[in-house]
């Protein structure tokens, strides 16, 4: 059996001494040191840190700009879309008086008919006949 | 002496001012008039359907009124935007009427169909655009028709 023990006991004195001394001793930060290094690490989380928070709003902002158009168009739109689909009773993909008219064959009140009629003729209506 | 004759010409010049506004006021009263715009549909069919779209290119008429036809199977009033000829502001409009009277009782060939009562202003001729939207047979097909029309003038 080797025992390293005894090898340390033969270490001269004055490497001993050395070795305790820089053993004991403490690493001496200058405050410029520090304060630059803390920059560093600063600078560097400061650019790096949003970077990498910002990705996913940027991943989903388009699908979110996509979907909000989508919703705003059907609320605009699906309401004047479904009227004219409603009006549009003989089915020919235009609303003109020959709906009123299957409208008032169909045994359908008098008021439905009118009411039917008016909107037809109304000027005040976004109609390409004029 | 100076301020006598500023004064003097202050007057004159607002006097005919308002000489020339009193003038075209007279002017363009004299030169609104009132005249019936006889639309008629010729189809080879009886008619039970129709619709049609009328304005004036330049934009100087107003629709004071809408009568319906000669024919008695059309006998209520046609449809159109009475709340806007009311207000005086239907600058075009758009007439339409439908009969469920049997195919028999309907008009064959050329007939009027609506007169449109107009308000022109302008010097110029009315220059009017018309235009059939639609017209149907009595089981609701839609037909082939010719739309014209005539003019009378009154006051």
């Amino acid at each position: 059996m080797h025992d390293p023990e005894p090898q340390f006991e033969e270490l001269p004195d004055a490497l001993v001494a050395r070795l305790e001394r820089a053993d004991r001793s403490q690493a001496i930060v200058d405050p410029r040191t520090d304060r630059a290094v803390i920059d560093d690490a600063r600078r560097y989380f400061l650019t790096a840190r949003p970077r990498r928070a910002r990705k996913p709003v940027i991943r989903w902002a388009l699908p979110l700009a996509a979907a909000a158009t989508v919703l705003a168009a059907v609320l605009l739109v699906r309401p004047f879309g479904s009227q004219r689909l409603a009006d549009d009773v003989d089915g020919s993909g235009r609303v003109d008086v020959l709906d009123a008219f299957a409208l008032a064959r169909s045994q359908a009140s008098q008021e439905s008919v009118d009411a039917l009629a008016a909107r037809i003729v109304s000027l005040g209506a976004q109609r390409s006949d004029l | 002496m100076r301020a006598r004759s500023l004064v003097v010409a202050t007057v004159a010049v607002a006097v005919a001012a308002l000489a020339v506004s009193f003038g075209l006021v007279a002017q363009q009263r004299a030169a609104a008039r009132f005249a019936a715009v006889d639309i008629y549909v010729d189809t080879t069919v009886p008619l039970a359907a129709w619709q049609f779209a009328l304005q004036e290119r330049h934009g100087e008429m107003q629709v004071v009124g809408v009568e319906n036809g000669d024919s008695r199977a059309y006998p209520e009033a046609p449809y159109y935007d009475r709340a806007a000829v009311d207000r005086g502001a239907a600058d075009r409009i758009i007439v339409a009427s439908f009969s469920l009277r049997p195919a028999a009782e309907l008009p064959v060939g050329r007939a009027r169909v609506a007169t449109v009562h107009v308000r022109l202003t302008g010097a110029a001729a009315p220059d009017y655009r018309l235009q059939l939207v639609v017209a149907g047979a009595a089981d609701g097909r839609p037909i082939d028709a010719k739309i014209s029309l005539d003019t009378r003038t009154g006051r």
